[in-house]
């Protein structure tokens, strides 16, 4: 698989793009590598000089307060570039690791600037990305902040469901989730004892089933009910 | 890395957490026990949910009984509660006991048997 592919397939979710823009991304020099779960792609203060396309596995940036609890901040799926900030914002303010073993694409600044100036409609698809970033965080605030924990979790979950949907990830409602019961504690602002219970909620209700490291959700119609969710915030159809 | 249960006790009704985490000793799953009860607390009493009968048992991998914490210990204000030293003396006095059962039931059996074996000596010069 080109490394390309996917990243080509994000980005027509929601932008519409005529045949050379799609050679000018193809034609991007991309270095792929594999990283180990659980490892640093970039931390806070760093200054980055390329962006990091994730082609296979999860992702994950995170805040740690001065305490040492950490937030979570937004999860990433393959097919997109979760520090593209980077490009135009030189210090990163937060960190990017990997949840599950992942492979990457590190792509040079100066050739995401270069074609990003010579495809204006491309610039408009990253910027789009970047644009539904922010309203991914603004739902994460009102998740975090707002919903009861059971809540949480079941938004969670549509959240992750219906954006590997989307790139054909997540046949049958079911999915990888390379998460452990931290990470999605952390993710939720909650403990992992809590978070166990309201998974044996979830599961009692005939909404999850689990098994190791798999996911899968019975009636996403009805979890997306429980959890509030919306996928308007996604904003994955391209606007005629 | 100890694997422990965190049951739910409440009045009239208990879960049993069927998942259970991973921790690396007593002292840590007593913290997660704390900062749990204090989350489960906020979330019932949002719900206008009295939480001061509730109460975590942790359990070990085997099942067995670690320690127990009750809500209201957890939400009382931080010098009257019991510092972790308390519990862990607690813990200790469990495991004494328990060890000091076993050793009765040791001797008792031990007792009986013997017992039993003078039995059978009478009962043979009969």
């Amino acid at each position: 698989m080109q490394a390309t592919e996917r990243l080509l397939r994000k980005l027509q979710l929601s932008t519409l793009l005529d045949a050379d823009d799609v050679k000018a991304i193809e034609r991007l020099p991309i270095m792929v590598k594999e990283v180990a779960a659980h490892n640093p792609i970039v931390r806070e203060g760093e200054r980055p000089v390329q962006c990091c396309l994730l082609i296979d596995g999860f992702l994950c940036r995170s805040k740690t307060t001065d305490a040492g609890k950490r937030q979570i901040l937004s999860i990433h799926i393959t097919g997109e570039i979760p520090d593209l900030q980077s490009l135009h914002l030189h210090v990163m303010d937060h960190d990017l690791t990997t949840l599950s073993r992942c492979t990457v694409g590190l792509i040079p600044h100066d050739a995401l600037r270069t074609l990003t100036r010579e495809r204006p409609t491309v610039a408009e698809a990253l910027w789009r990305e970047t644009l539904i970033d922010a309203a991914v965080f603004r739902e994460w605030i009102v998740n975090v902040g707002r919903r009861a924990a059971v809540v949480r979790l079941a938004h969670l979950l549509a959240e992750i469901g219906t954006r590997l949907q989307a790139m054909d990830l997540a046949p049958g409602d079911r999915f990888e989730l390379p998460m452990t019961q931290l990470d999605i504690a952390d993710a939720l602002g909650l403990t992992p004892v809590h978070v166990n219970r309201v998974v044996q909620e979830l599961r009692r209700e005939g909404l999850l089933e689990l098994r190791k490291h798999s996911v899968s959700l019975p009636d996403l119609p009805r979890l997306k009910e429980l959890g509030d969710f919306d996928d308007l915030y996604l904003h994955q159809s391209v606007d005629a | 890395m100890a694997h422990y249960f965190f049951n739910l006790l409440a009045p009239g009704q208990s879960s049993r957490d069927e998942i259970g985490i991973d921790l690396p000793n007593a002292e840590a799953a007593y913290l997660q026990a704390c900062d749990t009860a204090l989350e489960l607390s906020f979330e019932m009493l949002r719900e206008r949910q009295d939480p001061s009968r509730h109460a975590f048992e942790v359990t070990d991998a085997e099942g067995q009984v670690v320690f127990e914490i009750p809500f209201a210990e957890v939400t009382r204000p931080k010098d009257h509660r019991p510092r972790f030293t308390e519990i862990h003396a607690s813990i200790q006095r469990n495991q004494e006991r328990a060890s000091r059962a076993v050793s009765e039931l040791k001797t008792n059996f031990s007792r009986t048997q013997s017992l039993l074996g003078s039995t059978r000596a009478l009962l043979t010069r009969i």
